[in-house]
C-alpha cells in the first residue's frame, strides 16, 4: 500500500463516500437478527430469515455485527472512507488480532 | 552492601507466544454496546471501575478530571433529551446551508438521527459516567482523561459490562444551559467526554478485522515499514 495523496477541500464533494461492506455467510446464518439489533447504523435487516445489508447501507465498519454473531457468518470485506472529509492513508489489509507477526 | 538493582527481576517477561493473556484478550475483545439489558449494575462494580480510572497516569501527576456518576433515570432523560433538542435545534437553525468545509458524515448523519430519534444517545444504559477536564491540567489535560476513561472501560469490560463512549452530550453543555446549571460546572472543569455502562444484550465480545496501519520501524541503521 502507498501513500495516498491527501485531499483538498475545494475539490472534494462532502457527498463523496464509500460505505464498509460485510460478507454474510448465508450457510451459517441463522436469521436471529442479533446484527440487526446492535447495527447502529441501521445497515443490516433481516429476509427470509436471512441478514442481509440494506441498500443504501451506512455501515462504518465497526463490526458489531461480526462480534455478535454466534455463528461466526460475518466478516468484514471493505472499510468506510469518507474521501470529502478524511481520507485512508498509509493503510495495509484488514486483520484480525495476530499473535506473531 | 546494597543490592545490585540491575540483577533483580520483579516478574519474569512472559515470551509473546501460545495465547493472548487475559489482559490482551480484554483489550481485543471489548466492543462498543449499544444495546443493554433493562437492568442496574451494582453500585460496587461501578466503584470498581471508579478506582480503575483514579490510578490512570497523567501528566506531572496532576489527575485532572472529574467524575460524575448518573444513575437516576430522571437525571439521564434530562440528558437523552437535552441533547435530542439541541441536536433538532442545529439542524433547524442550518437549514440548508452548505457548509465552509466539508463535515464528517459519520457525526452529521449521527446529530440527523438523533434529531430524528432514529439513534439514542445513551442506547438506555443504567448508568453514565461522565468526564469533566480540569482545564489546568499540565499539556493535554484531554488526553489524560482519556487515558482515565480508557482503564475505567477496560475494568468494565474485564467484569462483563458494556460499555460505549458518547461523545454527543457535548451538544447538550455546550448548548443547553441547564445542563450546565444542573451539574453545576464551573472553571476549572469542562464538560470532556462521557460513556455508558450496563450489561448487554447477547454476547458482543469478540474479535473482529480491523485495517492495519503502516508502522515506521528503525533499526540496525534501517527503516522498515510493516503492516
Amino acid at each position: 500500500m502507498g501513500k495516498t495523496v491527501l485531499l483538498d477541500w475545494d475539490s472534494t464533494d462532502l457527498r463523496e463516500t464509500k460505505y464498509g461492506v460485510i460478507s454474510i455467510d448465508h450457510d451459517k446464518c441463522s436469521g436471529c437478527s442479533w446484527c440487526a439489533q446492535v447495527c447502529m447504523t441501521k445497515s443490516l435487516e433481516i429476509e427470509d430469515k436471512k441478514a442481509k445489508m440494506t441498500v443504501p447501507s451506512e455501515c462504518i465498519g465497526c463490526c458489531d455485527c461480526q462480534a455478535i454473531c454466534a455463528k461466526d457468518a460475518i466478516t468484514l470485506i471493505e472499510v468506510p472512507d469518507y474521501p470529502g472529509y478524511f481520507k485512508l492513508v498509509e493503510r495495509g489489509k484488514l486483520s484480525k488480532p495476530r499473535l506473531n507477526w | 552492601m546494597a543490592e545490585n538493582l540491575d540483577k533483580v527481576v520483579a516478574k519474569p517477561v512472559q515470551q509473546a507466544d501460545q495465547d493472548w493473556n487475559e489482559t490482551e484478550k480484554v483489550i481485543l475483545t471489548r466492543r462498543s454496546v449499544r444495546v443493554y439489558q433493562d437492568k442496574q449494575v451494582p453500585e460496587e462494580l461501578i466503584k470498581r471501575i471508579l478506582e480503575a480510572g483514579r490510578f490512570a497516569p497523567s501528566a506531572g501527576n496532576v489527575q485532572p478530571w472529574k467524575f460524575i456518576v448518573v444513575r437516576d433515570p430522571k437525571v439521564l432523560n434530562l440528558l437523552e433529551e437535552s441533547t435530542i433538542g439541541a441536536c433538532q435545534k442545529i439542524i433547524e437553525m442550518s437549514g440548508n446551508a452548505k457548509p465552509p468545509q466539508p463535515f464528517h458524515p459519520v457525526p452529521t448523519s449521527g446529530m440527523l438521527n438523533i434529531a430524528a430519534r432514529r439513534f439514542g444517545v445513551l442506547h438506555g444504559a443504567p448508568t453514565v459516567i461522565l468526564i469533566f477536564k480540569d482545564v489546568r491540567g499540565l499539556h493535554s489535560p484531554d488526553l489524560d482523561c482519556g487515558i482515565a476513561g480508557q482503564n475505567m472501560i477496560l475494568a468494565a469490560t474485564s467484569l462483563g459490562l458494556g460499555t460505549c463512549w458518547v461523545n454527543f452530550l457535548n451538544v447538550a453543555f455546550e448548548f443547553v444551559p441547564q445542563v450546565k446549571e444542573f451539574f453545576g460546572v464551573e472553571y476549572p472543569f469542562e464538560f470532556l467526554t462521557s460513556f455508558t455502562v450496563g450489561y448487554p444484550k447477547g454476547n458482543p465480545f469478540g474479535m473482529v478485522e480491523r485495517d492495519t496501519h503502516a508502522v515506521e520501524w528503525y533499526e540496525n541503521g534501517s527503516k522498515q515499514v510493516i503492516y
